[in-house]
């Protein structure tokens, strides 16, 4: 589908995080993500990238 | 014109798609919101449902008295859902006589091959605008 991925990009790599994205929320240091299912994800990682024509969000730790 | 949108978790998908009927569709058009759980029959009843029941018998007893029974393509296979949604919900959804419109996301690790990827909300324009052709047909039987 056409939501975006998120990817946590660690050691060089880029892990998949949360499929079909649907809200980025950040929040006092941390990101939500939540997808068109209503999974949620809380990550403490800030936006490194987000490639949208590709659908992805890369998260970095921090 | 009677519909059924079946839904669970979050219930966001189902009420996207009620919002949109509503948009889109004339007022007369009935629809039940069956969720799988409280939480999603809710959303969906606040998006423009006219009523709304939850859980396995819900399901079971409405798909039969609807025209059309819509939702994700999960609401036909059984333990989905993160098991929410029943195998003799996904059972009654299939034996229905109604017609099903649905939507191919899941997390059942089920691909339907053709389907052109689009994003959730094109997909439900798409779906809404089925609809209006078989709202239609319908009308123009009567």
């Amino acid at each position: 589908m056409c939501e975006a991925n998120a990817y946590l990009f660690e050691n060089g790599r880029e892990e998949l995080l949360l499929e079909q994205v649907d809200k980025v929320i950040p929040q006092q240091g941390e990101i939500i993500l939540e997808n068109i299912f209503g999974q949620r994800k809380i990550v403490k990682a800030k936006i490194k990238e987000m490639a949208l024509v590709d659908h992805k969000i890369i998260l970095e730790k921090i | 014109m009677k519909i059924a949108v079946i839904d669970g978790q979050g219930g966001g998908i189902g009420k996207h798609i009620v919002e949109k009927i509503r948009k889109e569709l004339p007022e007369e058009l009935e629809i039940i919101a069956l969720g799988t759980n409280a939480v999603a029959t809710s959303q969906m009843l606040k998006a423009g449902a006219n009523e709304g029941a939850t859980g396995e018998n819900a399901v079971v007893r409405n798909v039969e008295e609807v025209d059309v029974v819509i939702g994700s393509i999960a609401i036909v296979l059984g333990n989905s859902m993160l098991g929410e949604l029943t195998p003799k919900m996904a059972e009654a959804v299939a034996t229905s006589r109604a017609r099903k419109l649905l939507l191919p996301v899941n997390r059942s690790r089920v691909e339907v091959i053709g389907v052109v990827p689009e994003p959730l909300p094109h997909q439900i324009d798409a779906l809404v605008a089925r609809l209006k052709e078989i709202y239609q047909e319908i009308n123009s039987e009567k």
